[in-house]
């Protein structure tokens, strides 16, 4: 071959090899194969006839090959006579490259430059077929590793949580019941975060998420090589002690607690929540969900009795637990049937003598079972929520009964107690706003309590709720003050109208020069704040009378006048009660 | 020489106009008025300057046409009719009578998709079924690979089918050009764009290819290319070949004009078996020391320095008709349309375009023609490549 050719041939081997599809690389080949040769048609045939043509309709140059061309003549209508010249490439199945053209037939060199054309597009063809084969086979192996992958992620995402890394309860389930299968006891914590709601409320949700995966990693280090900890969701941990009795258990337990007390760094400020743990110890045997439930027990039960508690679990606490379930139950049904009751117990302006307002206390009597007072059922509507229907239910009959009695003693005025849960509540504004309009209550006349644990809990969130009550006109009262550790700085900050000094300043008789030491100075710091200030528990006489001289505003208690049903309120305001023995 | 710029035989006529008049809406009443004598024209063509491309030339042009009358044009580098040249005015051709059939396709935004815009442009031949068809081409003058349009073009016209045309030019601006595609209710005025009409008659057509230009020296090889850029001529860079060869050294291309001229003279002429395909040397890089060409020279090729002389030069333009003419087998030929290269009007002068025309009148003394200076030229009768520099293309209809 010379020069010229090799050159052509170069420049055929680059435009053909270029491509990576078959058809691309036939039609280049086509296509450069009747440029270089000159001539009007050039095919590529392969298989069952023209893959390929340039320079004549498809189905023409089919109708005029013979079956297996070789040189010669070949007519094509539109066209002068053609000399085809074919050169084949490739193993079976073969291919066959052929030109035609007008004038004079290939000469030598052009017929050696054509076969050379023809092996370097099955060279071509062959590369291509071996680069998609791998293509396709690279393809699928990265879709099955994607596949496998995907496949273990989410057997992962399942079984390990992804915001700690921590096992999930499936697995932390697995692993106690593995553990529990073999010899030996062990013991599961149960750890749940107190205030977490408050901060995710108040940073949002991905502080939130930030401080559970520190969390986490505090409940990691106080657990020794046999700890294994667990998220079971939400602010709730887990951790399984191999090996462990109860009383080995339970160190551990005070060393997250404590852990967990030191304040979070999380969005640039320091957090402080806390944790109660519950712990429940089992030997083999035992089943897992069982062990776990028993710790979720005993958790439910350390909550119950205040922040940073650790309790064992005993078998007493499955029926307290059950009965919580079937009070809950029946707290429901009484909403629904009707069964709560409001008593009313005057607030007496100490100086004269007269009731001015009543304070609106709940009252249930479950039919065949008895009269279950408010710290018996109140609590548990806060825990389930039902506190905040409760909450309507007493807003609206108290401010009906109030608005009926208003006609007659246009000064009285009512107190209303609300739960944390109800304040934090957005919608809890705009219903009493609604509630005192349907009522046809003044907002003035209302005055809402808040205890002071309540609103010291989380004062910042609390301050903002009660801004907008204030808003309304209604009056704030802080119920049971000197209970709550009260900052002094919040207090001053928090936008209430009344201090309701708690009775346990008051629990004796005759009180002591101390105890009166101490109601003189939150009598004095409420006069400094403009506050009113309420004493709750009067019984006695000394009582009303020391309370009186200190210049306590108003007082409430059996001295003064029992809680009052709804019918004997009117006669309770038709002269002073100091003295009125109540009823 | 007196010209007939009208034909009329047995019912079928052609006609041309050309027209100098300043005011592009006079120029292109003028100029169709002269063309357009015939009832019912099947096709028109408006070759005009830049600057005569206004809607009002086209208007003017519409109202002498009919409901079906297809018109397609550019503008040019110079007009060429009625026996004359201009560089600035209107030229108009156009045919009609029975046995005609025109059908148009437009492709637009060609730059980057150069073959399918062959592809869609010859896509029109579908609709023609006449026994005798031609594709002729109009496209935008700067677009990069004129080759490309081509091999899209071929791949549907097929080998039966001859191919002509030629580039729109700018007035050697190299900035803008301009393609006319539409009829009586409106015309386009585009850019970027290839139009493409199909020609169907009952008679033959003709096609003349010629450029005048002979080989110099030996038969080199080019061995390094890409596109229209040759970076190799048997091996050596293709500027220090150029040189060389011209007898030139370095320092002639700091005068970048003239050596611009040196090489305009000396085109590269690729072997093909029926000639060579010219490729102008436009343009130089003097660090890559490559020539770059304004089509494409394909590694491979086997190509000469080409030289000419004056006359030889403008006879091609009288041997591309006689060609054209003698593929109509004999018969007497109705028109002629001539796309001749733009670079050989600059080349020749003013009075190598004289002799240029009175070559073309000599070859065709009774048949009117029309046609313009182009940016490259299309025409494909045998092979698979179409693509010309420097050279005459004639498309005679019989």
């Amino acid at each position: 071959m010379n020069h010229w050719s090799t050159h052509q041939l170069t420049e055929f081997f680059a435009a053909v090899c270029e491509p990576r599809e078959e058809h691309v690389a036939i039609t280049v080949a086509v296509e450069r194969a009747a440029e270089v040769l000159e001539a009007e048609v050039a095919a590529v045939l392969r298989g069952a006839g023209v893959e390929t043509v340039r320079g004549v309709d498809r189905d023409l140059l089919a109708a005029a090959l013979p079956d297996r061309p070789s040189a010669g003549v070949l007519n094509l209508p539109g066209l002068d006579e053609l000399h085809l010249s074919v050169a084949r490439f490739g193993t079976e199945p073969r291919g066959t490259l052929l030109v035609a053209r007008a004038g004079d037939p290939l000469d030598p060199e052009e017929r050696q430059l054509l076969q050379a054309m023809a092996q370097t597009l099955g060279l071509a063809l062959d590369n291509i077929a071996l680069l998609t084969a791998e293509r396709r086979l690279r393809v699928e192996r990265e879709r099955e590793a994607a596949e496998r992958l995907a496949l273990v992620e989410s057997l992962r995402e399942a079984r390990h949580d992804s915001l700690t890394g921590l096992p999930t309860r499936v697995l932390f389930l697995e692993i106690l019941g593995e553990k529990l299968r073999g010899d030996g006891p062990a013991s599961v914590l149960f750890i749940d975060l107190d205030r977490f709601k408050a901060v995710n409320d108040s940073l949002g949700h991905r502080a939130g998420d930030e401080l559970l995966g520190h969390v986490a990693d505090r409940i990691r280090d106080c657990l020794g090589p046999h700890g294994t900890g667990a998220r079971l969701g939400g602010d709730e941990f887990a951790v399984l002690l191999g090996g462990t009795t109860t009383e080995t258990a339970v160190p551990v337990a005070w060393r997250i607690i404590e852990a967990l007390r030191r304040p979070f760094r999380i969005a640039g400020r320091d957090v402080f929540i806390g944790a109660s743990v519950g712990i429940a110890t089992g030997t083999a045997g035992t089943d897992a969900g069982d062990l776990l439930g028993n710790a979720d027990v005993a958790m439910y039960r350390a909550k119950k009795d205040g922040p940073g508690k650790v309790v064992l679990f005993e078998p007493h606490m499955h029926a307290e637990a059950l009965a919580r379930l079937t009070l809950g139950g029946e707290l429901r049904r009484a909403l629904e049937l009707d069964e709560f009751r409001l008593l009313y117990q005057p607030l007496i302006r100490l100086e004269t003598g007269a009731a001015t307002g009543v304070e609106a206390l709940i009252r249930w009597s479950r039919p065949g079972r008895g009269y279950l007072p408010p710290a018996g059922f109140l609590p548990l509507a806060e825990e389930n929520g039902l506190i905040a229907d409760i909450g309507r239910w007493v807003l609206r009959a108290a401010g009906e009964q109030a608005a009926r009695w208003r006609r007659d003693i246009p000064e009285l005025t009512l107190n209303i107690n609300i739960s944390g849960r109800q304040l934090t509540d957005p919608q809890f504004t705009g219903d009493v706003e609604r509630t005192l309009a349907a009522c046809g209550l003044p907002a003035a006349a209302v005055t809402l309590e808040l205890t002071e644990s309540v609103l010291m809990s989380d004062p910042r969130t609390a301050v903002a709720c009660l801004s907008d009550l204030r808003d309304l006109g209604v009056g704030l009262a802080v119920d049971d003050f000197g209970t709550g550790y009260s900052s002094l700085s919040y207090l001053q900050r928090l936008p209430v109208d009344e201090l309701k000094i708690d009775r346990t300043f008051i629990s004796r008789a005759e009180p002591t020069a101390a105890d009166l030491a101490v109601i003189r100075t939150v009598v004095e710091l409420a006069r400094t704040l403009k506050l009113r200030t309420v004493v709750e528990g009067v019984e006695t006489e000394e009582q009303h009378s020391a309370l009186r001289s200190l210049g306590c505003d108003y007082g409430q208690g059996y001295h003064l006048c029992r809680p009052l049903a709804p019918e004997s309120v009117p006669a309770a305001f038709a002269g002073p009660l100091a003295r009125y023995p109540g009823g | 020489m007196d010209r007939v710029v009208r034909t009329d035989l047995d019912g079928r006529w052609f006609g041309t106009g050309h027209s100098t008049l300043t005011d592009p809406a006079a120029a292109g009443d003028e100029a169709a008025a002269a063309a357009i004598t015939g009832a019912d024209p099947v096709a028109v063509f408006v070759f005009c300057s830049v600057g005569h491309h206004t809607a009002e030339m086209l208007d003017a042009v519409r109202e002498r046409v009919a409901a079906d009358t297809v018109i397609a044009g550019c503008t040019t580098s110079g007009q060429l009719g009625g026996g004359t040249v201009s560089g600035d005015g209107v030229v108009v051709a156009a045919w009609g009578g029975d046995g005609f059939a025109v059908r148009t396709r437009v492709s637009r935004n060609i730059a980057g998709r150069l073959r399918d815009s062959g592809v869609e442009a010859a896509s029109c031949l579908a609709a023609v079924g006449h026994p005798h068809r031609a594709l002729l081409m109009i496209g935008d003058g700067l677009a990069a690979n004129q080759h490309d349009i081509v091999r899209g073009a071929f791949s549907v016209a097929g080998a039966a089918v001859p191919l002509v045309g030629g580039c729109a030019g700018d007035g050697y601006a190299y900035e803008r050009t301009y393609q006319f595609h539409g009829g009586r209710d409106g015309v386009e005025i585009l850019s970027e764009a290839v139009v493409g009409v199909a020609i169907g008659s009952d008679a033959p057509l003709g096609v003349g290819i010629a450029h005048g230009w002979r080989k110099t020296g030996s038969a080199m090889i080019v061995t390094s290319s890409r596109d229209g850029r040759v970076h190799e001529l048997d091996g050596e860079p293709a500027l220090d070949v150029l040189l060389r060869t011209l007898g030139l050294d370095e320092s002639s291309l700091d005068d970048g004009d003239a050596f611009r001229h040196a090489a305009f003279l000396h085109p590269l002429g690729l072997s093909r078996r029926s000639g060579e395909d010219i490729r102008l040397i436009h343009d130089w890089d003097r660090s890559e020391r490559s020539l770059i060409c304004l089509a494409d020279v394909p590694q491979g090729a086997l190509a000469w320095l080409m030289e000419a002389d004056p006359g030889s030069l403008a006879d091609a333009a009288g041997q591309s008709a006689g060609q054209a003419l003698d593929m109509i087998g004999g018969r007497q030929a109705l028109g002629a349309l001539v796309f001749d290269c733009a670079a050989r009007r600059l080349t020749l002068g003013d009075d190598g375009v004289d002799r240029e025309n009175d070559g073309l009148l000599t070859a065709m003394p009774t048949v009117p023609f029309a046609g313009f200076y182009t940016n490259g030229e299309y025409a494909r009768v045998r092979g698979a490549l179409g693509m010309h520099h420097f050279t005459v293309v004639t498309l005679a209809l019989a």
